[in-house]
């Protein structure tokens, strides 16, 4: 999909929440199939398993359901979907470090032996693991803007912040990548 | 820079399992029905306003005016300008909430500090001082009922509130209780009419004040807690 494809398919976007609301079955289908991928890859990036990956994106699909009201004729489509989405990420998160501290370790896991030789990560691998680095804030003004082609503006609202907070926020991150980028390539 | 720019491009688009899609389809198609949009955001505010209005009617009307009785014109007109402010500030900020992905030129927090501090000011500025006899017995009577006020004017912001998707959390619960807070003990000073003396500024600040503090207070734990719950889910 090109850059002008996903200006032309995000135009689309509003004309199918307006039938969405209007309870149009096919607006549901077309929503849920366009707009899922892109969820999925949010969640992903943020370095949760498939598994718990497909479970967010349920809850976030109804979420959105549940909250198609509150959307506006006109208004940009992707920071209402993206604001629902990361509320929706940050809750399960909560859940999951709830969940990991009431699980108790029950014996020791086995010595893992190293298999030789280390293979070197993929992109998707080093990425996520750099992102690490980033506190959670920078983490998503990043995915929105690079892996989601969101406007500044747009990640503004999708955050609940101001588009300079937005830059900073970007800024800041790239600047951190950028070291680590340094240092890994110096090793 | 390329660098990252690349490896961000080359982050895959995952394929969505046809399973879980057509789970979420049927879901969705269960409860499908017609919604009608919520109105604009001047439309919300007034709402808000409008509340902030027949309360304080509602109060006037239960507690009489004798409080403005003893208040110059230029004092009366200063009080009812830092109230109406404070209460539109709080409003916007309130409809704003109701729908996610808006920009927010104005945090809650900011919001709530603003307030705050536009109703100290319009105490500072507009109320006539005067001496007290009992700092404490006089001045709890005004901080319990307000506290008793701010749970009614709480559910019935809540109730409009919650016809959008307030997504805020505690930074939501500190708005709502600060306006329920400022109808219960501020707008427009009426609780003032409940207290058997006359109006001094630390009674203001400490026991009107502390209603607005309190409420606030209450609103970000129950938000908080409300979230808790939520992940036990």
């Amino acid at each position: 999909m090109t850059a002008g494809d996903d200006h032309e398919w995000e135009r689309g976007l509003p004309a199918l929440m307006i039938r969405y609301q209007a309870a149009d079955e096919a607006a549901v289908a077309e929503l849920v199939r366009s707009l899922s991928p892109r969820l999925l890859r949010f969640f992903i990036a943020w370095g949760v398993g498939r598994h718990e990956a497909d479970d967010l994106l349920q809850d976030c699909w109804l979420r959105i359901h549940r909250s198609r009201h509150t959307y506006r004729a006109n208004e940009p489509v992707m920071p209402w979907i993206f604001a629902i989405a990361r509320h929706t990420r940050l809750d399960g998160h909560r859940q999951r470090q709830r969940r990991d501290r009431r699980e108790v370790l029950v014996a020791d896991p086995p010595e893992v032996i190293a298999e030789s030789p280390v293979e070197t990560p993929s992109p998707a691998e080093r990425l996520r693991q750099m992102f690490t680095m980033l506190p959670d804030s920078q983490r998503e003004v990043l995915l929105m803007l690079k892996l989601q082609g969101m406007s500044l503006e747009d990640v503004a609202k999708a955050t609940s912040s101001t588009v300079g907070a937005v830059k900073q926020r970007a800024h800041r991150a790239y600047t951190t990548l950028r070291k680590a980028l340094q240092r890994e390539e110096i090793e | 820079m390329r660098d990252i720019d690349s490896l961000l491009a080359d982050f895959p688009t995952p394929e969505v399992s046809p399973v879980v899609q057509a789970r979420i389809e049927v879901a969705l198609r269960q409860s499908l029905r017609p919604v009608s949009p919520l109105p604009s955001l001047a439309a919300r505010t007034s709402q808000f306003f409008g509340l902030f209005v027949v309360i304080s009617v509602l109060k006037l009307a239960t507690f009489g005016t004798a409080p403005f009785a003893q208040m110059n014109t230029e004092e009366r007109i200063g009080q009812y300008i830092v109230t109406v402010a404070a209460a539109l500030l709080l409003s916007v900020s309130l409809a704003q909430a109701m729908t996610p992905g808006r920009l927010r030129r104005l945090s809650p927090g900011t919001a709530v500090v603003l307030g705050v501090t536009i109703f100290v000011l319009g105490i500072i500025l507009f109320v006539p001082l005067a001496g007290t006899r009992s700092f404490v017995a006089e001045g709890w009577p005004c901080l319990r009922a307000g506290l008793l006020m701010a749970l009614p004017a709480s559910l019935l912001l809540w109730v409009v509130l919650r016809r959008g998707a307030p997504l805020g959390g505690p930074a939501l619960g500190l708005t709502l209780g600060a306006a329920a807070g400022l109808l219960a003990a501020i707008v427009p000073n009426v609780s003032l009419a409940t207290c058997s003396h006359d109006e001094i500024l630390g009674h203001l600040l400490v026991f009107h004040g502390g209603v607005v503090l309190l409420s606030s207070v209450a609103g970000v734990s129950i938000a908080t807690a409300a979230r808790k719950l939520r992940s036990y889910a």
